[in-house]
């Protein structure tokens, strides 16, 4: 699986520059925005589906 | 050999200008003092942090049994009240589980995933930051019920009403610090979770990360959908003892068994939140020191993924004995059987790894070697476990504190001192004593032995857990688990020892410290650069 990258064989490069980096953290930001939605709709949903139970 | 290590640390005077406002800050060391540590951004940095709390806490929540095994040495009561033997009990697990194995295992991949998947940092280091510094006041906040009046939660880790209603005023301090925890916990795995997905190296496929980030994806999944149902748990508790809610509460039409429910669709998955990583470090150690690519690596990755979604399948295993309807009992007992398959794919393809390899045991690889043959013991007896018939002689006897401390001691926590051994160089630049190392281990591995294999026939004798006292025929077997438990604790003072003389100094580590070990992380020098992979390697 990580054949290729064995004994330092992975290169620096230049393929993802600043600009690149700071576009994957927006895209990171939204996803973790999501995920954090999902969290709290897990936390509330169970109170409720108790409450509604009884 | 060849080594073609790119020397990250030396970039950092010249390259970040041109990059305009966004490596504006990637291009200095860290800060001076204290500041540096309290509003750090740097993933090892906060790394170091996790690391250092979890240490810290595993002398906390390890004094706590060595009380709980020093009052079991002998049959009477000699030195704690009841209730404080109960607090202790309840308090240890606490704190070990959220304040010690997984807090260290954040540690881990904060300081290995950046360095693994390419990246520079974790994708969100503010909160980053605040996942990490939610914890000491969590954990202050947890400790603190020790002293308050009616002392600390004393009804065990699983919370149960109404027991745990009956608790004194620690009761609304320690679901708050179980909040605060479990915050942290989801804050640090979505971190995980999109550091992963969004900022891995070009050319780093899903299927060419290491296996400890893959079982840490899973694991954070894991985290997101089972932390968030506790939390809604202990609400609960919180309201019925404080607002008038009968959730819970028999007397005003709820149901208390629902919480038992509640908390163990949370603490089954929880169970293998706490052993993903392991696997995930002990499948980094294994090839490196059997000198041969992991086998089957897709089919550990499947494996893995199965356990996770398996987790959440199985859950009213630990309540057999509540009673439910048969086909409710065949379910869950099958079920919980399934997970046989997917670990012992993950022992096969780990055993399969250093069949023909050229080995060496070095201390890590020790360290593996144990988890692979003790946690393999924990998996067996938690399939005797898994038996509904058999489980209702087992439960709640210390046959069940055998199982669970087998596959977390030499488990969970021997794949993280194997982790730790195995990048302490990574981290310091200096190598450790070997010769300490193995000392440690060999105490570890017999005295750990010593302590809970003995409570195997406790359990199976039919002596309750839980209890600071017992009948005379369990003396023997609790002295000599309370004696491997006293050198258990005492080894590990070796173990903060050998690290902190790593930290001060040793031999140079070099940047690949291991013989041709796989991975970016060993591309870097070491210590690894403050700042690594301000520009992403190429992944071929």
């Amino acid at each position: 699986m990580t054949g290729d990258l064995q004994n330092g064989a992975a290169p620096a490069g230049a393929a993802a520059g600043p600009d690149e980096i700071a576009a994957q953290r927006r895209q990171a930001r939204r996803t973790a925005l999501l995920l954090g939605i999902v969290a709290v709709c897990v936390y509330l949903g169970f109170i409720v589906a108790v409450g509604l139970r009884n | 050999m060849s080594t073609h290590t790119h020397d990250h640390s030396h970039d950092h005077s010249h390259a970040g200008h041109s990059h305009g406002d966004h490596a504006h800050d990637d291009h200095h060391g860290p800060a001076k003092g204290l500041s540096r540590w309290i509003f750090t951004t740097n993933h090892k940095d906060i790394g170091t942090l996790y690391l250092l709390f979890a240490l810290v806490m595993l002398f906390v929540g390890g004094a706590m049994a060595m009380v709980i095994r020093l009052e079991l040495f002998q049959p009477g009561l000699q030195f704690v009240h009841p209730d404080q033997f109960n607090q202790m009990t309840t308090m240890h697990a606490l704190i070990m589980i959220f304040g010690m194995i997984m807090p260290a295992f954040v540690g881990f991949a904060n300081w290995m995933i950046p360095m693994m998947i390419g990246a520079p940092d974790m994708a969100l280091p503010r909160l980053n930051n605040w996942s990490f510094w939610i914890l000491p006041f969590a954990g202050s906040i947890l400790l603190s019920t020790l002293f308050m009046d009616g002392g600390a939660p004393a009804g065990g880790w699983t919370l149960y009403p109404p027991l745990s209603l009956q608790a004194g005023n620690s009761f609304p301090f320690t679901i708050f610090a179980i909040h605060l925890l479990g915050m942290s916990s989801i804050l640090g795995s979505i971190n995980i979770i999109v550091t992963i997905m969004n900022m891995r190296a070009p050319g780093m496929t899903l299927l060419k990360m290491p296996l400890f980030v893959w079982t840490w994806l899973i694991t954070a999944y894991l985290l997101i959908a089972a932390m968030p149902v506790l939390a809604g748990g202990v609400t609960m508790l919180l309201t019925d003892q404080f607002f008038g809610t009968t959730f819970f509460q028999a007397a005003g039409g709820g149901d208390p068994v629902l919480f038992q429910h509640i908390f163990w669709f949370f603490g089954h998955p929880e169970v293998y939140i706490i052993i993903l990583p392991a696997f995930g470090i002990v499948s980094q150690i294994i090839p490196t020191f059997s000198r041969k690519p992991l086998f089957g690596s897709a089919a550990m990755i499947y494996a893995t993924a199965s356990i996770g979604f398996l987790s959440f399948i199985v859950w009213a295993h630990h309540m057999f004995t509540v009673g439910m309807p048969l086909a409710g009992t065949m379910f869950f007992m099958l079920s919980t059987m399934l997970i046989a398959i997917p670990t012992a794919v993950k022992v096969f393809n780990w055993t399969a790894t250093m069949w023909r390899g050229s080995l060496t045991f070095e201390t890590p690889m020790l360290f593996s070697l144990a988890f692979l043959f003790l946690f393999t013991i924990g998996g067996f007896s938690g399939l005797m476990l898994a038996i509904a018939p058999a489980d209702f002689q087992y439960h709640d006897t210390y046959f069940v504190v055998a199982h669970f401390h087998y596959v977390l001691v030499p488990g969970a926590l021997f794949g993280a001192i194997a982790g730790a051994y195995f990048w302490l160089p990574k981290w310091t630049g200096h190598m450790y004593d070997e010769t300490l190392g193995k000392i440690h281990f060999w105490l570890s591995a017999i005295s750990v032995n010593v302590t809970f294999f003995p409570q195997h026939f406790l359990g199976l004798a039919g002596m309750p857990r839980r209890i600071p006292d017992y009948a005379t025929q369990f003396t023997n077997w609790n002295m000599v688990s309370s004696i491997g438990a006293f050198g258990f604790g005492l080894s590990q003072l070796l173990f903060a020892y050998i690290v902190i003389k790593t930290i001060r100094g040793g031999r140079t580590a070099t940047a690949q410290v291991w013989d041709q070990p796989e991975g970016l992380e060993w591309t870097v020098p070491s210590p690894a650069p403050y700042h690594t992979f301000d520009e992403a390697p190429v992944v071929k």
